[in-house]
């Protein structure tokens, strides 16, 4: 095995098929630099470095060039974190009462295990880009919420809304566990009726990484302390998480508009805080007149992050 | 009116001066960028390709040819009309910059800087 073979290492964060034809030609000049130098060996940190941070900021513009528009692939990527969100706590601990009393129709009111299958088929139809296949279950949990909307149980309209109705995760006002279902349903149909490409991206099982992690920890949360090996973590800290994950998601979705100049993030980041926080906006003159801070504060946050992607991406596309 | 246009990182400068000369590959760049810049730009090979995957997809250079030497893939790149015209304008923009001051200081001290 020659120098440039045993380097390949260095290009794990690249994208297969840009390693595949650039490879090869970067581990060369690079036992290039290092023969210049005289040394052998570890290449020194600054080009281990350089060749991981090069390889994640390809990653997006690669998707960006894709052959899937950026609405479309924004909107898919939207809907599909508006999926998972109906497994996050707070809705997490309403799957845990569902397993508890699962195969029993007649449990606790309400609880009922379609409630979370069905955000759960959605969303394994858009990790494959399946948005027709996806729009099926949506269509149903759109339906029965549309059903506890127009009328009361026992009323020929009227139906028990947590049959099918999963629970998403809202900020501040309890309706923002509704708009969810209908904009999932409203971003399906778009993507269902595109004529070209059909085709969408496949989505990684890594999405699914903030939903365990945030499902453990508000497992542990949940445990008696006495029942706890280790000492007890601060409650602050776990009910924070679900807010450090949604940071973080934040992050990495301006970084990628910052390194692509691409407006996809931006829509999917804008998709998510519109279904979940418009009520809060909608609410917001009567917030300031009472002075809620919680409202302010999200709706200050939501606008600021939509405006610090626009302005990245703008700044993007003029830097070379 | 003036026209806008990208924002030339340093790196980037030099990448696209030092092809200004003809095709070059990767190492002949690096090489090239370090000598025409004093030694101030050393280009990682990381940074290096992310540059060319950036100025190729925006028009600025696109391959010129493959060769193999000692087993290894070789690719040249060589600048693009567009490449020359975004370098050009860089230059001049600086130019008229270091003007600014270069006028000022020689008009203040009677003799230009060394």
């Amino acid at each position: 095995m020659n120098r440039a073979e045993g380097g390949r290492w260095l290009l794990a964060t690249y994208p297969r098929d840009y390693r595949k034809k650039h490879g090869a030609e970067i581990l060369a000049t690079l036992a290039a630099t290092r023969r210049d130098d005289r040394r052998g060996g570890i290449p020194p940190v600054r080009e281990v470095f350089g060749l991981l941070r090069g390889g994640l900021a390809i990653r997006p513009r690669h998707t960006a060039r894709g052959p899937v528009p950026w609405w479309a692939d924004g909107l898919h990527l939207g809907v599909f974190i508006l999926a998972l969100t109906a497994f996050a706590p707070p809705a997490y601990y309403a799957i845990v009462r569902q397993i508890q009393h699962s195969g029993s129709l007649h449990g606790p009111p309400g609880w009922y295990p379609w409630s979370s299958l069905l955000p759960l088929l959605v969303a394994l139809a858009l990790m494959r880009g399946w948005a027709r296949v996806a729009l099926v279950p949506a269509a149903v949990m759109a339906l029965g919420e549309a059903r506890f909307l127009l009328g009361s149980p026992g009323h020929p309209l009227g139906g028990d809304r947590l049959l099918v109705v999963p629970r998403f995760v809202y900020s501040v006002y309890p309706a923002g566990r509704t708009l969810p279902t209908f904009v999932i349903v409203a971003g399906l149909a778009v993507l269902a009726i595109r004529r070209r490409p059909r085709t969408l991206r496949h989505r990684s099982w890594l999405w699914w990484v903030p939903v365990v992690v945030s499902g453990v920890a508000a497992e542990i949360w949940r445990v008696p302390p006495a029942a706890l090996r280790w000492p007890r973590v601060p409650e602050e800290w776990w009910s924070s998480l679900s807010a450090y994950l949604v940071l973080a998601l934040i992050v990495l979705a301006v970084w990628a508009t910052a390194v692509s100049g691409d407006l996809r993030w931006s829509l999917a980041i804008g998709i998510t805080v519109a279904a979940q926080e418009v009520v809060t906006l909608h609410n917001l003159p009567v917030s300031l007149r009472q002075h809620n801070a919680d409202t302010i504060v999200f709706s200050g946050g939501a606008v600021l992050v939509l405006a610090t992607l626009l302005l990245t991406a703008r700044t993007a596309r003029r830097r070379l | 009116m003036a026209t806008r246009r990208a924002l030339l990182t340093e790196p980037v400068y030099f990448i696209l001066t030092a092809l200004l000369d003809g095709p070059m590959h990767g190492y002949g760049i690096i090489k090239r960028a370090e000598e025409q810049s004093g030694g101030r730009v050393r280009l990682a090979v990381g940074t290096l390709y992310g540059a060319l995957d950036r100025l190729s997809s925006g028009g600025l250079i696109e391959l010129d040819h493959e060769e193999v030497v000692d087993g290894r893939p070789r690719r040249y790149y060589r600048i693009t009309d567009d490449g020359t015209r975004a370098v050009t304008q860089e230059a001049e923009r600086m130019r008229q910059a270091a003007e600014i001051v270069i006028r000022r200081t020689v008009r203040g001290t009677g003799t230009a800087p060394a």
